[in-house]
């Protein structure tokens, strides 16, 4: 689905969406976009727009592997921190 | 560059470890040095909290107290790493470490993310695994 309309900026530079554009993209107040301007291009889209369809999805099993793979002996804690320690100075 | 300086981006799997063990190297990570992640990755880590005993409110409380949330990147800018990624739903992760312009992406997910071809992608930003940064320090 394609929407075209014509628009006017206002003097103050701004410019309404109409409402059918911003009705197919999900578009509400206080919606970040991102504005992308060419020689004689410009591109609105929104950037915070995640639809679930777009997420990953993770298993039970995959995150508790990430977990104890992540699991830091006491040798390797106390050395990290004595080199966080170090950075930190 | 100094260490210290450096801006890291986080994958949802580090998010999720840091935030099911204290006692991990990507808790220890997230809590020293300052961390982005993006809307998607934030988006991901609410759905999955409950997976790690957290409800979405408490995880979305968690990451705004400890890192900066960006913007997801666009389309086009996922676009330019299509054919990098296994699964394009992970695409999103390489896109917006490389247009962050951050030194190092924080990964656990080794079948996706810690794969020469993602490595050699956004090189020179570093691929690694939090473990793998504590021991460059």
């Amino acid at each position: 689905m394609q929407i075209s309309s014509i628009t006017r900026l206002s003097d103050r530079g701004t410019l309404t969406l109409p409402k059918k554009a911003r009705q197919l993209l999900g578009l509400s107040k206080s919606q970040t976009v991102r504005i992308v301007a060419t020689a004689n291009k410009l591109t609105i889209e929104p950037v915070d727009v995640v639809a679930t369809s777009q997420l990953r999805s993770f298993s039970q099993k995959q995150i508790d592997g990430w977990v104890e793979e992540d699991q830091l002996t006491s040798n390797e804690k106390l050395d990290a921190i004595k080199k966080l320690e170090n950075l930190s100075r | 560059m100094q260490l210290r300086n450096w801006k890291i981006f986080l994958d949802s799997s580090v998010l999720l470890a840091a935030m099911g063990s204290k006692t991990g190297g990507s808790y220890l990570v997230v809590t020293t040095f300052p961390c982005l992640i993006s809307t998607a990755i934030a988006a991901e880590v609410k759905r999955h909290a409950p997976k790690i005993g957290l409800s979405a409110d408490q995880a979305d409380e968690w990451m705004r107290k400890r890192v900066s949330i960006v913007s997801k990147p666009s389309q086009i800018e996922e676009e330019k790493f299509a054919s990098v990624v296994i699964d394009p739903k992970d695409v999103h992760v390489v896109a917006a470490a490389y247009f962050n312009q951050v030194n190092v992406l924080l990964t656990l997910d080794k079948k996706h993310l810690l794969t020469t071809k993602v490595k050699k992608a956004l090189s020179p930003i570093q691929v690694l695994t939090p473990k793998e940064l504590l021991v460059k320090l």
